[in-house]
């Protein structure tokens, strides 16, 4: 089985940042936009067959499972 | 050691290339963190994780690589785990009918889209555990479910499949071990990343009283609010004080922090078959 191509999706969004940097372009990466810039990147990886991943500072909930706690339990 | 992260309850480090996740004795309740610590809350949760992750190694490799190859002053509440690349999306299981689960039954017959028999009530066993992924990142700034569609969609369809097997296999194993020893799981959450080498593997904490909704076997009974042992305890507490969910939370008195720590102990105990040296 092919080994499945991974890529954390901040990444790419710094990635795609500098690019644009370079070519004399002025992105304005994080900030309110920041969760639009990670789907945008996360949809960009799924159209291209790489699964979009996450550093676990960005991934973990440690807050107390908020999320979980919000959409189960109405937190 | 770098500290990466801190959160309400649990802080991220790095340490020798390895994290280390450490809880802490705080409880946090409609997203606020509360100024009384539950004491050995960190560590029995901690403990109890670690305690599933060797169980139920057989089904899926997991992140743990230490729980005692920790910094002396994080000694039983802390784990040092791989570092992985984790999946965007929160895969959640229930087997019982609850919370807002039951109000999205009642309006519609679903939960999280997947259709239910008629006739469930509060605290119903459904006919079999399902699937009802979340993602991280909304605009709400909350999970938002999604669909199995969805994950497949933004994981591929043999990524998304293996997401929901093993999320149905391993609740329906714990929850079979736990039944027997007088502990409802009636939903669950777990997180899945990569390692290095592509390996899905799953990651943060396991079947803890934070990351599931517990109740006692022996009390539970379909139609009415089920008794709690897990963070709804706390939670139920705090809405009798006529907090507005805002922060400062309220002080936890001491008759409650007791319970709640008693709670907390009695299903590791019930879990494990050890008793807690607390």
């Amino acid at each position: 089985m092919p080994k499945t191509q991974i890529y954390e999706v901040h990444k790419l969004v710094d990635d795609v940042a500098t690019l644009l940097a370079e070519r004399g372009l002025t992105p304005k990466p994080g900030g309110q936009k920041a969760d639009d810039q990670v789907k945008a990147a996360a949809d960009l990886l799924s159209s291209l067959g790489i699964v979009p991943g996450l550093a676990p500072e960005h991934a973990l909930d440690l807050d107390g499972h908020k999320s979980y706690s919000f959409r189960m339990h109405g937190d | 050691m770098k500290h990466l992260h801190a959160g309400k309850v649990r802080d991220l480090y790095e340490i020798d290339g390895d994290l280390l996740l450490v809880a802490s004795d705080r409880v946090s309740v409609y997203d606020v963190s509360l100024p009384t610590p539950i004491p050995d809350k960190g560590a029995l949760l901690t403990q109890l994780s670690v305690w599933w992750f060797n169980r139920l190694s057989s089904i899926v490799p997991n992140h743990l690589i230490s729980a005692t190859e920790v910094p002396e002053q994080f000694a039983r509440r802390a784990i040092r785990c791989k570092p992985l690349n984790m999946m965007k999306v929160e895969c959640i299981a229930r087997g019982y009918l609850a919370g807002l689960g039951l109000r999205e039954y009642q309006r519609d017959g679903t939960v999280s889209g997947v259709p239910l028999p008629s006739g469930l009530t509060e605290g119903s066993r459904l006919p079999e555990p399902i699937f009802t992924p979340t993602t991280k990142e909304s605009d709400t700034g909350h999970d938002e479910f999604i669909t199995f569609e969805d994950v497949v969609r933004q994981e591929g369809k043999e990524v998304a499949e293996k997401l929901r097997d093993l999320t149905i296999e391993i609740y329906s194993k714990g929850a079979e071990h736990a039944a027997k020893n007088g502990i409802i799981i009636a939903d669950t959450k777990f997180e899945f990343g990569w390692d290095e080498d592509s390996v899905l593997t799953l990651g943060d904490e396991v079947l803890t009283s934070d990351s599931s909704r517990f109740w006692p076997a022996d009390e539970w009974e379909p139609g009415r609010p089920q008794h709690a042992f897990d963070k709804q305890f706390v939670r139920d507490w705090s809405l009798t004080t006529g907090w507005d969910k805002t922060p400062p939370g309220p002080a936890i008195p001491d008759e409650i922090v007791k319970a709640t720590r008693e709670r907390y102990t009695e299903v590791y105990e019930c879990i494990t078959g050890e008793r807690w040296m607390g």
